[in-house]
């Protein structure tokens, strides 16, 4: 059984901005469509203008995945915060598998607000994603007031923590070991588990060192061009 | 030091720090926020000033004030900001005092869309400014290069006494990549003869003035102005020439173009394609000396722009009638991709070239 299905029915995904919080959302609701149809992948990130997940809507719905967000089409030519109701639908229906890509940092939490009464302890789950390759969580001491602000600002619990330790093109095995060293000791501190690690591909020949976290392993990053 | 994986604004804001800035006076305006984001959060950790302006016409002249005492000063701003600013921008190229400003372009004109765009060219190497001015305008295509650019415009400011710029897109201001951002042994320029820091009754007070009423004060102090420019067009022009060699066809492109572009040539070359770039850093002056150079193989010139074409103009000059120049863009936000700037190269090696835009 593929360790996405043991997660909640509803996914949330936090972090601080930059972490990759919109290209684990992808990478994980590709994995997930594989096993379950649709996926119901809400972006509620209200205050990026660029680099958002329905930026890749075609995309996205070739593959089963359903983006929810906004009405006003997935263009990102409105410089507007706006959320369109259909979030709503996978929240009242119970059996629909939702990821909700929030924006970054304490501030992008803020929009649960909206949505809270239908959480429950039994059908969430709440990711954070690190990449100990920004310096706002550069290290423990860090992550642990990131993540304090971040369930202090939401009322939620952080359920899972996700390594995402990278330099883009540049990450090598070394860097998503030192993202498990630090998240380790995060880990024990907050008795948070490590539930995955991304992991491109290209990598996996070079693993010799445990990892903690099922992997997710990604073939191409979603979110950057060829050039980029 | 190691690399960090930092965001395009986060780069300008850290490294105008390690470069010196003292002062940074903005008016938010996407997409460029992070940069006085930043600012706000990091300028007061260094005993440095952030000001959010109540305007871009009152930051750029908070600018002009700031750098009259010779502090290391800074704005950034975007497309429509950036034209507000113009005219404190002539009055701190007539007063000759440096400072950087951050320009972040987005689709125009008027107040356009918030994606990325070249179109501010012309605002950039023109001016909308009154008067015989220049400023140098630096142009990084990656983040790790707009760090160092942002370092280098500080010292050229300074060296020069000129307002200097350094010109972005949304695309790099937004995009994130692994970055180290050096520690910056800034050139330290004596600035005593003209900055008011206060005379203490013991020296003549230095004035901050852009106004010289009298023709023959007013004709010197242009020929000094030119004759600066002139040093600026002899020791400053930069660029990265790419694959030029045998080359038939020569793209010019900048900034985030020029990674669509560079991305093309590896295609072209890979077919066997004789196809090469040059990618100016400097945009003013523009290094029309990297066209001297190319190599007898030359056919056709195409310029490639975020825009309808301005770059192209100086390109036109550059190439002195010696090849035909062509162009591709396009706008409002939308980038060309990697196919269509092959598919054009392709049609030119065959012949197929439009020498009008």
């Amino acid at each position: 059984m593929s360790p996405l299905l043991k997660d909640k029915r509803i996914r949330i995904i936090t972090g601080y901005y930059g972490s990759g919080k919109t290209e684990f959302a992808l990478q994980y609701s590709l994995q997930l469509a594989k096993h379950q149809q649709p996926v119901y992948l809400a972006d509620l990130d209200i205050i990026n203008v660029y680099f958002r997940s329905r930026e890749k809507e075609r995309f996205l719905n070739s593959r089963g995945i359903e983006i929810l967000g906004n009405i006003l089409g997935s263009d990102i030519i409105q410089d507007i915060p706006h959320v369109s109701a259909n979030i709503y639908k996978p929240l009242h229906n119970h059996d629909d598998p939702m990821i909700i890509d929030l924006a970054g940092s304490e501030v992008g939490v803020n929009i649960l607000a909206l949505i809270k009464k239908y959480l429950t302890q039994d059908n969430y789950d709440m990711f954070c994603i690190i990449n100990v390759f920004r310096e706002e969580t550069k290290d423990a001491e860090h992550i642990i007031d990131s993540i304090q602000a971040l369930q202090k600002k939401s009322g939620l619990r952080i359920t899972g923590l996700i390594n995402n330790a990278n330099l883009i093109h540049e990450t090598t095995m070394e860097h998503i070991e030192q993202g498990n060293r630090i998240l380790t000791e995060v880990e024990e501190a907050m008795n948070i588990p490590i539930r995955y690690v991304m992991i491109p591909s290209r990598l996996l020949k070079n693993i010799t060192n445990p990892i903690k976290g099922d992997q997710l392993v990604m073939s191409q990053i979603i979110m950057r061009e060829k050039w980029q | 030091m190691t690399k960090k994986l930092m965001k395009g604004a986060e780069v300008i804001g850290a490294s105008a720090i390690a470069a010196g800035c003292k002062h940074f006076f903005g008016y938010p305006i996407t997409p460029q926020n992070e940069v006085p984001e930043y600012m706000s959060k990091e300028m007061p950790k260094i005993g440095g000033v952030y000001v959010q302006a109540e305007s871009e016409v009152a930051a750029v002249n908070m600018i002009y004030g700031a750098a009259g005492t010779g502090t290391r000063v800074m704005t950034s701003s975007s497309s429509p900001g950036i034209a507000l600013m113009q005219e404190g921008l002539s009055y701190i190229a007539g007063s000759e005092v440096p400072c950087v400003i951050v320009s972040v372009s987005r689709g125009g004109p008027g107040l356009g869309g918030i994606l990325p765009s070249q179109s501010d060219y012309y605002q950039a190497t023109r001016g909308g400014g009154n008067g015989d001015y220049f400023m140098p305008v630096y142009a990084p295509a990656n983040l790790q290069e707009m760090s160092e650019l942002m370092q280098k415009a500080f010292d050229i400011a300074d060296q020069y006494r000129t307002p200097a710029m350094v010109l972005a897109d949304g695309m790099l201001a937004q995009m994130m990549e692994p970055v180290e951002i050096k520690p910056y042994d800034s050139k330290n320029i004596d600035k005593s003869s003209w900055a008011t820091t206060g005379t203490k009754g013991k020296r003549k007070p230095n004035i901050i003035n852009s106004l010289r009423i009298k023709a023959d004060a007013l004709e010197e102090h242009n020929r000094h102005l030119n004759e600066k420019y002139c040093t600026i067009r002899d020791n400053e022009k930069d660029y990265e020439a790419y694959q030029t060699e045998q080359a038939e066809v020569i793209v010019t492109a900048y900034g985030s173009a020029s990674r669509v572009v560079r991305n093309a040539i590896d295609n072209l070359r890979d077919e066997g394609l004789k196809v090469g770039m040059i990618r100016p850093i400097t945009l003013w002056p523009f290094p029309d000396n990297a066209f001297d150079e190319l190599p007898d193989t030359v056919k056709a010139v195409l310029s490639a722009e975020l825009s309808c074409g301005q770059m192209i103009d100086d390109i036109r000059i550059a190439a002195r009638g010696r090849w035909p120049v062509d162009f591709y863009g396009r706008t409002g936000g939308n980038i060309f991709s990697s196919e269509e700037i092959e598919e054009k190269v392709r049609a030119m090696l065959k012949g197929v070239i439009s020498n009008a835009r």
